[in-house]
């Protein structure tokens, strides 16, 4: 099934950098902010 | 391993294996893109880059993890076969841009080349996912200049 969604995007990247640092952002959904899991992200 | 194939559930002339979710505009809030500080001492470099610092920057998600951050924009196709770039990636690709510099894209700045956007699905989960990738220069939609699969 498709259901990812993602975009990239280059900020002050030289043009003829193919190699530039990156950033990764994962989007996850967090249902509850008092969890476990949200103390750890 | 192949799975059988079986029909969408939502139409009957689709597959499972090209069945896409693409959920429609909402009326929800939206919920606000939310980035943890850096839990290393010192923090990270990156965690967040400083404004000046050239990076390439990929934002990714479930479409339904993403619509609740974009949830006006829609990410319906009625062929489950969506024109990529979707409406929402540029506007998702902005918003991230927002979180990380605190300030608005600025498009068609003189000079400024570093701005460019690929807008990109996967299809599956697997190994052998394609990825179709566009590239967009200053946040327009006009110039598509490459496009790659793999």
């Amino acid at each position: 099934m498709i259901d990812y969604y993602g975009i990239t995007f280059d900020h002050l990247v030289p043009i003829d950098d193919t190699n530039p640092e990156v950033l990764q952002i994962n989007v996850i959904e967090i249902e509850d902010d008092e969890g476990q899991v949200c103390e750890q992200v | 391993m192949s799975l059988t194939d079986i029909p969408c559930l939502t139409n009957s002339t689709h597959k499972y294996r090209i069945h896409a979710f693409h959920p429609p505009p909402s009326q929800q809030l939206a919920l606000p893109l939310h980035i943890p500080p850096c839990h290393q001492s010192p923090p990270h470099p990156l965690h967040l880059p400083s404004p000046d610092h050239p990076l390439q920057v990929q934002v990714e998600g479930h479409l339904i993890a993403i619509q609740k951050l974009l949830p006006t924009t829609s990410w319906y196709t009625a062929d489950h076969n969506p024109m990529l770039p979707m409406p929402g990636g540029p506007e998702l690709a902005k918003l991230a841009f927002q979180i990380i510099y605190h300030r608005e894209v600025q498009p068609n700045v003189p000079g400024n080349t570093g701005h460019s956007c690929r807008v990109y699905r996967l299809a599956g989960r697997t190994q052998t996912a394609r990825v179709w990738a566009y590239l967009i220069k200053c946040w327009s939609l006009r110039s598509y200049t490459n496009m790659w699969s793999c």
